[in-house]
């Protein structure tokens, strides 16, 4: 399998070429085109091995992803029947995708930010506590693990920084953290600063991992551009 | 301080190195990302100005159409990092100022300034306000960077003689030039039918910037397409 991402920053596009065999799970209504011999499954994301409870669990995973954190409900598994087959994925908004590994440590994605995974990555819903859920993006996380690759998209430029220590996030621009950070909701500044100061509550990462950012903000963008809407 | 300007030019990010104790001041939620010994205030003036005094820089800001609070943030004990970016898509530019020179520009293309530049709004004139750009645009003058961004790419003109410019995509310019609001074309017809309305006729020389992009042009273009706003 070969994952390429052409297009970048502005509108990323990512080619996967699979071999006979090989496969690759993408959100549903990411696909922009794709070759004839490919098997097309319609899934609950982050089906494991396979069994009733492993099921359930993706059925659950799946709802939670639909009605709370505004993604979808199935994922498409591409899988190819010959060589040299090809899919193209992109996401809906403008902005960069990037493909990552998982096979040192898992990576947290904002559920917004997954674009897809090789499918021997289980993706696990998590819950990022009460207090993102003001923080403009959503409340939840995709746990991605195993070994394997994961495909994220973001807003504007993903910009990558390995942390080592301590470091403040504005909460609308959180892509996707490696799962040895800890992090903690925030303040910025004083109680003035939180109600007056316009940047809302932040995120406190440490440790020592990778944290990726995007450069823009889409809550931010849609408080520009309503304005200067006509009617 | 230093700024560097990353993903140019569709999604800049400025990142803005600070030294022990400097402060840069930034437009309300511009903030991005920060070292953790970077502390953030939130105010209307600055820190030994009364009430009063506050209270009037904050609507001064606010008549020129920006936000009435500003953050300040300030490297504690040691050298400290800062990013910044805009709510929409497009280009940062990094002018010093000294204090031979001032600055004008649009209103919603400021993005944060060092402590010595100070920031007045700037009275347009009656037509500008019908060119569809602010009525107020601001002046900035004083010592150190000013950064300001803007919608699409930043072309840099250098004026010599005269110049026009459409309203919506001016971004900033020196005071070597003047402006006044005039009607495109030689007369009523080019002025109705031309698609362009008001236009910027400059006269001097200095540098002017202008944006690719036109934020009320995108606004109805998209406004039209999307369904109606429920009320």
């Amino acid at each position: 399998m070969k994952i390429d991402v052409e297009s970048r920053p502005s509108y990323g596009l990512a080619v996967v070429t699979l071999d006979k065999g090989e496969a690759i799970v993408a959100e549903s209504g990411s696909m922009v085109a794709m070759s004839d011999k490919l098997l097309v499954e319609t899934q609950f994301n982050g089906v494991g091995a396979g069994g009733l409870v492993d099921w359930l669990q993706a059925a659950f995973v799946g709802l939670v992803r639909k009605f709370l954190a505004g993604e979808t409900l199935f994922v498409n598994k591409f899988k190819a029947k010959e060589d040299g087959q090809q899919v193209l994925l992109a996401p809906s908004l403008v902005g960069d995708v990037v493909v990552e590994s998982t096979r040192d440590a898992p990576i947290t994605v904002q559920a917004t930010s997954y674009l897809g995974s090789t499918p021997n990555i289980k993706v696990d819903l998590i819950w990022g506590g009460f207090s993102m859920l003001f923080g403009g993006e959503g409340a939840f996380f995709l746990r991605c693990k195993g070994d394997g690759d994961v495909l994220i998209n973001a807003y504007g430029a993903i910009e990558k920084r390995q942390i080592d220590g301590k470091y403040v996030v504005d909460s609308g621009h959180v892509v996707a953290f490696e799962g040895k950070l800890k992090y903690k909701v925030k303040r910025v500044g004083g109680w003035k600063s939180t109600f007056l100061s316009g940047e809302g509550l932040v995120l406190e990462f440490e440790g020592t991992g990778t944290l990726w950012l995007q450069t823009r903000n889409l809550g931010a963008f849609l408080g520009w551009i309503t304005p200067l809407l006509p009617g | 301080m230093k700024f560097d300007i990353q993903y140019r030019p569709a999604f800049a990010l400025a990142i803005a190195k600070l030294d022990a104790g400097e402060t840069v001041i930034a437009e309300a939620g511009a903030l991005v990302s920060m070292d953790s010994h970077v502390t953030m205030e939130t105010s209307a003036g600055k820190k030994d100005d009364s009430l009063m005094g506050s209270l009037f820089k904050g609507l001064k800001r606010m008549v020129a159409g920006e936000s009435f609070f500003q953050n300040r943030f300030t490297a504690k004990g040691q050298a400290g990092e800062v990013t910044f970016a805009p709510t929409h898509a497009g280009d940062i530019e990094v002018y010093t100022l000294e204090s031979s020179k001032t600055l004008y520009l649009q209103s919603s293309s400021y993005v944060c300034s060092g402590e010595d530049v100070k920031i007045d709004p700037k009275w347009g004139g009656a037509k500008s306000f019908f060119g569809g750009e602010g009525l107020v645009m601001l002046k900035a003058t004083g010592s150190g960077p000013i950064v300001f961004n803007s919608f699409g790419g930043i072309k840099l003109v250098e004026v010599d003689g005269k110049f026009t410019v459409d309203t919506g995509h001016i971004v900033a310019f020196e005071d070597g030039i003047q402006f006044k609001v005039g009607k495109f074309g030689g007369g009523w017809w080019s002025f109705l039918l031309g698609g362009e309305g008001l236009v910027c006729n400059f006269t001097g020389k200095g540098k002017l910037w202008v944006q690719t992009r036109n934020p009320q042009a995108f606004g109805q273009l998209i406004g039209q397409k999307l369904p109606p706003r429920q009320a």
